[in-house]
Order: C-alpha cells, then sequence, then structure tokens
C-alpha cells in the first residue's frame, strides 16, 4: 500500500517518540525500570508496550489489517486496563500518535500528496481509537466477569449440592467481536 | 539533571549507583498522601468479628470514610506497638536499621512490575514504616528529622499503610535478592499488626480467622457440613472410578492426622485435589483420620498477628494429642507451610508427644519434619512413588499439557521444589517449565495471597498477577500448554482468574487431581470420567484437535 511509505521510512524514530508517550503515563520513578529492563518475564509490562507499538506500527506501514491491528492492540490494552487508569487515559496514547507522526514527518508533509496521505492516515488513527474503545471496554467487562465467576466457584460445592451449578453459570471468553467503529476497515 | 532520590529507578542505575551516597534522602513520596482508587484495596472488617475474636475497636466503617474512627490516643497505641515489637523481634529492629538502599529488591515485587507504582516497590513499602521509625525511635531521627529520612507518625501515614501493607503478599520473592536478607514480608506482618491494634483488619483475613476459631476453618464450615461435603466427594469419586473410599472422621487411634485448607472442601477446583487425597488414602490402605475440629491447614493468624498465628494453630497440636495420632501429614497448602517451617516450632512446640514421622507404607522417615511432625503431602507421595507404591498410568493425563507454578511458600519458606515436579512427571506425560526467571526460588506471586485474594480488589490482583500470568501465556503459545498445576488452595482459587484473564484457556489443577487421576485403582471402573465428571475420551478428542 503506497499510502503508508511516509511512516514506513521512519518507523523507529515514531516508535521510540511514542513509546515515550506512553511511558510518561507511568509514574516517573517507573519508568527507566519499564524502558530498559529487556527481559520480558521481569519486565512484561515495558516489554509488551514497546512489542505491542512496534507491531501496531508495523502493520499501519504495511497492510492495516483490522485483525492484525486489533490482536496487537488487545495485547496493549489488556496490560493498561488493569493499572487504574480511566478509559480515556488508557487509550489516549493512540491519539498522540496523529502528533508524534507530524513532528517527526515534518517539513516532508509539504506537498499534496503527503497532505493527502497524512489525512488518511488521521482517518486510520481514529478507526484505531474505535477498536481500542470496544477492546478496552470488554477487557473491562471480562474483568467483572471473572470477578463474578470466582464468587460463584468458592462455593461450587454448595451450588452442586443445591443443583444451582451448571457449567453456563461461569465466564467463558468473550467471543472477538469482528468489526468496530462505522466505515469497515481502517485506511480503506 | 537533578541527582535521582532513592524512590527513582535511575538512583539505582549501575552507571549512577556509585555517584549516590546512601545518605537517607527526604523524599517527595513522603507528602504524597494515597488515592483510594476503587478496585485495589478491601473492605475492612467488619466488628462482628473482630469482638469475637476479642480485638481492639471493633466498629464498622469504611475505607472511603474521611474518618476511620481510631482510639482517641491511636498514636500512642502505634508508638508503643513499634517499642514493644523492636524489643520483642531481633528481626524487625535489624530490617528497620540495615537496609542500605542498594535497590536489588526494587523492580522484583508483582505489583511493582504490574503497575510501576513507586511505593510498590519493596525498599519504598518498608519505608513507609521505617520512615516512623526512624522519626521516633533514632538519635538521627529524632534530631534531624526529616533530613534523616524520619518523618512524623499521621493518620495519613496509618491510611497509607493500610494502603500498601494489603498490596503485599508477603510472597517474598524480593528477599530472595537482598544481600542482606532483608524479609519484606515480615516487615508488612509488623506493620499489619501495628493496624491491628488500631482495629484495621480486612474482612476477607478476619472473618475467616473468626470462623476458624468458633468452628476450625476459615470457611465456618461445622462438623456436620464436613461429613456430608466429603461424602458428596465419595459419591463422585464412585462414579467416576467405581471406587467407594471410607471416609474417616475423627477417628481415635489412626497413625496420622490429615490437615488440608478447608478451600478444598467448598471451591472448585480444589475440591477435585480433595477426591484425589481421598482415593490415594484408600488405595494404600492408610490409618488416618481426618478431623471437623482441626479442618483447616491454612492459618489466616499469619496475616493478622502472631498472637493469632498461635491461637488458630494450636488447634492442630492439641487435635493430634486429644485423637492420639503419630504424625500429622497436610495437604496442598501454601502459607500453611510457612507457618509449620517458620513458626508452629516457636509458638506451640515442640510436640513432644508425637514421633518422627514415618511413612507406614515405605518405612521412610521424614527426618526434615523431626521437630513440626508435619509432613508435606507432596514428599509422602514423591516418596510413594520413589519406591515403586503405585501403579500409574500417565497416558491416562495425555490430554493434559501441564505447567507447573511453584507457589510463593512451599517454594520460598520451605524450599519444595523437587517433589512436586517428581510427581508431575510420573503422573503425566507433557510437562513444560516456565520460564527460569518465574519459576521455583524466583516464582511470581499469583498476586491474590496473604489476604489479598478477595474480589473487590480484582484490578490489584490481575495488576500484581500479571508476571505470572504472562509467563503462563508464554508456555501456552510455545508448547500448547492447557493446564496450570498449583499446590495451594489460594493459588487454585486465584490463578483460574489470573490464567482467564492473560492467558485464556488454561485451567488450573491440583497436584493430586492429576495424580488420582492417572492412578490405576483395585476394582476401578473403565474410568471413563475424569474426578470433574467429564468424559476423557471427549477430552482427548479436543485436546487432539487443538
Ligand atoms: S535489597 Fe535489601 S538492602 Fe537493598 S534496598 Fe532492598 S531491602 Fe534494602
Ligand atoms: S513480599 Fe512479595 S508482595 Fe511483598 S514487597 Fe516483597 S515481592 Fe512485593
Amino acid at each position: 500500500m503506497s499510502l503508508a511509505t511516509p511512516i514506513a521510512e521512519c518507523q523507529a524514530e515514531v516508535h521510540g517518540r511514542w513509546l515515550d508517550r506512553v511511558m510518561a503515563s507511568y509514574p516517573e520513578q517507573a519508568r527507566p525500570f519499564f524502558r530498559r529492563q529487556k527481559n520480558r518475564f521481569a519486565n512484561p509490562v515495558g516489554q509488551t508496550l514497546d512489542r505491542g507499538l512496534r507491531l501496531l506500527l508495523q502493520e499501519l506501514a504495511g497492510e492495516s489489517r483490522p485483525e492484525e491491528l486489533c490482536r496487537h492492540l488487545e495485547e496493549i490494552l489488556r496490560v493498561r486496563s488493569v493499572q487504574s487508569f480511566t478509559p480515556a487515559q488508557a487509550v489516549r496514547f493512540l491519539f498522540e500518535l496523529k502528533d508524534i507522526v507530524r513532528e517527526v514527518l515534518g517539513e516532508r508533509l509539504a506537498d499534496r500528496r503527503e497532505q493527502e496521505w497524512l489525512g488518511r492516515f488521521d482517518r486510520q488513527v481514529d478507526q484505531l481509537a474505535l477498536f481500542a474503545f470496544d477492546i478496552y471496554s470488554r477487557l473491562r467487562e471480562r474483568m467483572y466477569q471473572l470477578r463474578i465467576a470466582e464468587v460463584k466457584r468458592s462455593v461450587s460445592t454448595i451450588m452442586k449440592r443445591t443443583g444451582y451449578f451448571s457449567e453456563e453459570l461461569f465466564a467463558k471468553p468473550v467471543p472477538e467481536q469482528k468489526t468496530a467503529g462505522p466505515s469497515g476497515a481502517p485506511g480503506e | 539533571m537533578a541527582k535521582a532520590t532513592f524512590d527513582q529507578m535511575e538512583y539505582y542505575d549501575p552507571q549512577q549507583i556509585a555517584a549516590v551516597s546512601h545518605r537517607p534522602p527526604a523524599g517527595g513520596w513522603m507528602d504524597t498522601p494515597v488515592e483510594f482508587r476503587p478496585g485495589t484495596w478491601i473492605y475492612p472488617g467488619k466488628a462482628k468479628h473482630l469482638e469475637y475474636l476479642g480485638l481492639p475497636n471493633p466498629r464498622d466503617w469504611a475505607v472511603t470514610d474521611e474518618d476511620w474512627k481510631l482510639p482517641d490516643n491511636w498514636k500512642e497505641i502505634v508508638l508503643k506497638g513499634i517499642r514493644e515489637r523492636l524489643d520483642k523481634y531481633r528481626s524487625f529492629k535489624v530490617f528497620m536499621d540495615v537496609c542500605v538502599r542498594c535497590g536489588a529488591c526494587a523492580d522484583k515485587c508483582h505489583f511493582f512490575i504490574g503497575g510501576g507504582d513507586p511505593k510498590n516497590m519493596p525498599v519504598l513499602r518498608a519505608e513507609l514504616l521505617r520512615s516512623v521509625y526512624r522519626n521516633d525511635f533514632t538519635t538521627a531521627g529524632k534530631i534531624l528529622g526529616r533530613l534523616a529520612g524520619g518523618r512524623k507518625l499521621t493518620i495519613d501515614v496509618i491510611k497509607e499503610w493500610f494502603y500498601y501493607f494489603f498490596q503485599c503478599t508477603e510472597c517474598r520473592r524480593c528477599s530472595v535478592f537482598c544481600p542482606y536478607g532483608i524479609d519484606t514480608a515480615e516487615i508488612t506482618m509488623m506493620a499489619r499488626e501495628l493496624l491491628g491494634l488500631l482495629g484495621i483488619y480486612v474482612n476477607w483475613v478476619i472473618e475467616p480467622v473468626a470462623n476458624c476459631f468458633r468452628t476450625g476453618n476459615h470457611l465456618g464450615i461445622q462438623p456436620h457440613g464436613l461429613k456430608d461435603t466429603l461424602e458428596f466427594f465419595a459419591e463422585d469419586i464412585e462414579e467416576a472410578t467405581g471406587v467407594k473410599v471410607d471416609i474417616p472422621l475423627n477417628k481415635k487411634g489412626a497413625d496420622i492426622l490429615f490437615v488440608t485448607p478447608s478451600g478444598d472442601f467448598l471451591a472448585d477446583p480444589g475440591t477435585f485435589t480433595c477426591m484425589g487425597y481421598m482415593l490415594l488414602f484408600h488405595e494404600l490402605g492408610l490409618n488416618y483420620t481426618w478431623s471437623t475440629y482441626a479442618s483447616e491447614g491454612g492459618n489466616f493468624g499469619l496475616f493478622t498477628s502472631a498472637e493469632t498465628i498461635k491461637r488458630l494453630n494450636a488447634k492442630l497440636y492439641a487435635e493430634a494429642k486429644r485423637l492420639g495420632v503419630k504424625w500429622i501429614l497436610g495437604g496442598e497448602c501454601g502459607h500453611m507451610w510457612r507457618v509449620v517451617h517458620q513458626y508452629m516450632d516457636t509458638v506451640n512446640g515442640p510436640a513432644d508427644f508425637l514421633e518422627v514421622p514415618r511413612s507406614p507404607i515405605t518405612g521412610t522417615v521424614f527426618e526434615n519434619a523431626r521437630s513440626t511432625k508435619v509432613v508435606h503431602i507432596a514428599e509422602f507421595t514423591a516418596d510413594l512413588i520413589k519406591h515403586g507404591k503405585l501403579k500409574l498410568d500417565p497416558s491416562r493425563n495425555d490430554h493434559i499439557r501441564v505447567t507447573f507454578h511453584d507457589s510463593c511458600n512451599p517454594a520460598r519458606a520451605m524450599g519444595l521444589f523437587e517433589e512436586p515436579r517428581y510427581i508431575l512427571r510420573h503422573v503425566c506425560n507433557n510437562f513444560y517449565e516456565m520460564p527460569e526467571n518465574t519459576i521455583r526460588e524466583q516464582t511470581f506471586c499469583c498476586g491474590g495471597g496473604a489476604g489479598l485474594g478477595t474480589d473487590e480488589n480484582m484490578e490489584m490482583r490481575l495488576r500484581g498477577g500479571m508476571p505470572r500470568g504472562m509467563a503462563v501465556r508464554h508456555v501456552q503459545e510455545k508448547y500448547d500448554v492447557n493446564q496450570l498445576c498449583a499446590i495451594c488452595a489460594i493459588d487454585r482459587a486465584t490463578l483460574v482468574t489470573v490464567c482467564d484473564f492473560w492467558a485464556p484457556g488454561v485451567k488450573v489443577t491440583g497436584l493430586h487431581e492429576l495424580v488420582a487421576n492417572a492412578m490405576v485403582f483395585e476394582g476401578e471402573n473403565e474410568r471413563k470420567l475424569n474426578l470433574r465428571l467429564e468424559p476423557v475420551d471427549e477430552l482427548r478428542e479436543e485436546a487432539g484437535n487443538a
């Protein structure tokens, strides 16, 4: 997709700045650890964000397949959904991508063709944000479902004995929702 | 750039650390009051439970109330409490004094790793209490106050203690990395005792404590209830295996008293592990007994106070004495083993009236339990397998691809690493380890230990459970792992949720559930169902297709 070319050229720089912005949402004292510890089991937050943002950018620079975008978003948001952020704080980083791309591409966005690209890119980011709303709320719903399921499980013997027990009472993974937002795949 | 203070990770940067003096810093964190975010804290203990236990200041209150209804002389009570504990516990005094803030522990706590709140760095968690100690109990602190890293005890400090000392699962992962052996879990225990002096408890701990004190177990199951439950299990066991097990209850003159956490009586999937014990003992023809009075292996006193540990634990020896057993066998519990190995002997021992445990089946003497007289079921079963005393068909578990979660206490408090793995390898053909820095002594907590395993703090639990969950997810992706085995009742409750969130599709099982499902019993049926009463053929097919 030729549209994607401008960010394809400077992915690494966009990624670095984007990660900085995301990191800025964490306490100052934790940022160096989240950034520097490269072992993903010792530092699941930092490494998930690092990797997730990189994959999102790659996908945006390439085919922008909705399923892939959602998959990478979900990895990031699963982490951010349990970190005491408000919903807006949790997904804010997506909108920041617009600024970052302008900062990085700067003068290269001067001509009309690039301006058109930028318009389409902004819409892609909006679409990404819509995906993110869906995914984030699904994860939060899941958390509450799990909370209920756990309470039921804690008295499963009594429920079985009184005939109230059935497997259906327990939370199954919520099925993936196919599309989000009004306009189908982003970037189309 | 401003010089980093010790609550900042830069401070621990290898390049910088040499440049930083170890003078106690006066940090901005001291003045940041706690923000009680929903989903991160636990409901306070109800008045009726405190009354039942004779604990101070029983009242009903809410964490979100401005006024926590503390006694007028609360400050005096806490400072006196610190004094008493400094005099009583040398370890506490040492831990208050010797931390050099090297930072080795700073990034080892699952709550810090999962969320980045600096007050979840073990070093800073301890500092919440240490700063008050400095201010009021050290000469430098008394004179220099802030400059010496001291701070005044205020109501906000009390609230902060409540918030952060109930965000510590006393898992002791941090202590593994401390060059001075400082055990932050013990600092948490001290802080919780101090809060307790003001009547500040969490209900998820203090209700089980009251239940246990009254009925003998955390869940408040009464003798007839326990009998019913075990009979109910026996019915399911018969349906699954065709084997009719007997249920020896309060049997005087039995060789062995068996105790297990009461979670195994009530909560799936622990219930299946309980059935596993029943089948194993039946097959061995073991002369053992359950007790309806000492019907709790766990001891939530550990999360309350030393005194409460003693009060609840005493029941075990008293019942062993009353029944005249030779020794005690303990089930798959986590914190029970911290109590047994590190406190039981001191608070209620020595149990001279009991014999040094010896397996009646193999003759093995459990020297390691010479003093407490309590043997871990994994030691017992591993010994049986080693001596070829169990008929096992591990292919019966072939649909299971299992990983093993080292529960914090059996791992770090008693060093039980090999026995459960040895058993697993004999009852399952597909066993896969999680990454090295997440198992054995470095194991990551489930996020719900030490009284945090309730549901109102679910967000905090999932945050703390993230490092464990991510490691599970890794083996799920790499080896198709579909079950996680844990030898702790809290794990069997909380890790189900952790897995459902971080690694959906991975189920949780106890060790003896797997043992029983692989065992070949005398007079068994065709074994078409497992202990969960699931058709094994279908499970196989599912696994084959996966
Ligand atoms: S590792 Fe030990 S000495 Fe170092 S900061 Fe932590 S508690 Fe203090
Ligand atoms: S004991 Fe565990 S939960 Fe507590 S501070 Fe240490 S690592 Fe964190």
